[in-house]
């Protein structure tokens, strides 16, 4: 039985996970903020902050894993080659943290109102200002997205991970894990009518996104099993090894099969009412059960990237004649 | 570019007896129950009555075209110019273990200084464009192990049965036989 993955630990995860959550909470609010301007600006804003703060927790949960954080922090000396993914990935990141914050601290009224006292110009450029931000953040949280799946798939030796096609499952489940986040939101926050039409709308996008990411998630199994020895040998260990009950128990069923549920009941439901509400509970529980199933995506595929010298010796010596035995 | 150097083993003179690892440890004063920029693997193959033993000491191969080098965000990773030895600045290295997914040998391990591998003892002071020899080599009672100008050790190989080594991507400059 393979060992699984430890050179990078849990922390690396949380931060698959967190940052692709805060780039497509991210997204989602600034499209609403674009396309409705100037409604439901508590989701908006809540939206930005969600963003902003699974941005920062994701980032510190990066700089806890290396072995020289203060140094790592100190970012105009420690991230120069520009040839690897990680320095691109990492301003952008440091980028994208600043736009969310400046973004989340112009849609907070207080802040506004505060600043507003001694910049007098600011009730005027603010529409502008914030749609120029809304803009900015919204092209910088698809590069967080993608981001979190192309720092794995750049690291040619783990044979799980050097395709392209693990960027485009980590997107597509940035997105869905991003707007769950803010739908939960909007579940507590939006109770009137006004809203029901977005969600109608949003809800929709998630059913969708799900079968998007089942058919991408599909396709990289399948990649993964018939491509060499290696990459068989880690895919297996998520199918039918060490971690086969996450992923098929969390990542398939509670990730993909109840939120997919979950909004189709709520876009069934509301037509039936009136007043096109729906209870709280099924937006908020599809929501949580998609941010599970993210956060074990990005934990097992983390998990089960072993190094290729490490898969399968045996095999690879008798093709080659010599191999590694680390 | 000046002259790639690299390592060269020769299996059919190999005995296992890990002399090149103790000197290796010991040269670069890495501490027991740590690291090991040198290791001696054994590949069991062939099946009963006529099983074989082979083993062959590896380290660093000091690739043509490294890929730790290329995705390490620090800059800490770099080839020298005028021997090809691929050499880390451990002050630079802020210790993100992104290298060792790159390397398709795992070589890279790590240390609270930082990223730690083979320098083929530039280190430790040896001056290997004065012809002098790397501890491990120095060290190998069997001769099994050499080190040199890639184009000298091709030579070498060649009075030998080559085996290939896995990797085409980074060129490894490393030779069995």
């Amino acid at each position: 039985m393979p060992e699984l993955q430890d050179t990078w630990s849990w922390l690396p995860a949380i931060y698959l996970f967190l940052g692709g959550l805060s780039g497509g909470a991210f997204l989602t609010v600034a499209l609403i903020k674009l396309f409705k301007p100037g409604k439901f600006k508590t989701t908006v804003m809540g939206g930005m902050w969600i963003a902003v703060a699974a941005l920062a927790v994701g980032l510190f949960c990066l700089i806890a894993e290396v072995e020289k954080p203060f140094q790592a922090i100190v970012m105009f000396q420690s991230f120069v080659n520009f040839g690897s993914w990680m320095t691109i990935g990492a301003w952008i990141l440091f980028a994208a943290f600043i736009v969310f914050l400046l973004s989340a601290l112009l849609a907070t009224d207080k802040v506004t109102d505060w600043l507003a006292k001694s910049w007098k110009k600011l009730p005027e450029i603010q529409g502008t200002l914030g749609k120029v931000l809304a803009i900015i953040g919204a092209v910088l949280a698809v590069c967080v997205a993608v981001y979190t799946g192309i720092l794995l798939g750049a690291a040619p030796a783990i044979p799980l991970w050097n395709t392209w096609l693990l960027p485009a499952l980590f997107t597509v489940s940035a997105f869905d894990t991003g707007l769950a986040a803010v739908l939960i939101l909007a579940a507590f926050v939006e109770r009137d009518g006004a809203f029901a039409p977005i969600r109608d709308l949003l809800e929709k996008v998630v059913m969708g996104l799900v079968v998007l990411e089942a058919i991408v998630l599909a396709a990289f199994v399948a990649t993964m099993q018939g491509g060499g020895t290696n990459e068989a040998v880690s895919v297996g260990i998520l199918t039918s090894g060490q971690l086969s009950g996450q992923f098929w128990g969390l990542v398939v069923v509670v990730g993909l099969a109840l939120p997919l549920a979950a909004a189709l009941a709520q876009v069934l439901l509301s037509r039936k009412r009136e007043d096109k509400q729906v209870a709280v509970a099924l937006p908020v529980a599809g929501g949580a059960c998609a941010l599970v199933g993210g956060f074990t995506l990005r934990f097992v595929v983390l998990a089960a990237g072993i190094h290729a010298a490490l898969v399968s010796p045996a095999v690879l010596q008798a093709v080659e004649g010599i191999s590694i035995f680390l | 570019m000046g002259k790639q150097y690299g390592f060269y083993a020769d299996t059919s003179r190999c005995i296992k007896c890990w002399a090149c690892e103790v000197a290796c440890k010991q040269w670069n004063g890495i501490k027991a129950g740590t690291i090991a920029r040198r290791k001696v693997h054994e590949i069991d193959s062939g099946k009963f009555p006529t099983p074989t033993r082979t083993f062959i000491s590896m380290s660093c191969m000091h690739c043509a075209e490294p890929a730790c080098e290329k995705v390490c965000p620090a800059g800490a990773i770099s080839k020298r110019e005028e021997d090809g030895i691929v050499v880390v600045d451990k002050n630079k290295c802020i210790g993100c273990h992104y290298c060792f997914f790159a390397c398709p040998f795992g070589v890279p391990e790590y240390t609270d200084a930082g990223m730690d591998k083979c320098d083929a003892c530039l280190g430790n002071g040896v001056k290997i464009d004065e012809g002098e020899m790397p501890h491990c080599v120095a060290t190998c009672p069997t001769k099994a192990l050499h080190f040199g100008p890639m184009d000298e050790l091709r030579e070498m190989q060649s009075q030998k049965t080559a085996k290939k080594v896995v990797s085409d991507s980074t060129r490894p400059s490393f030779l069995a036989s």
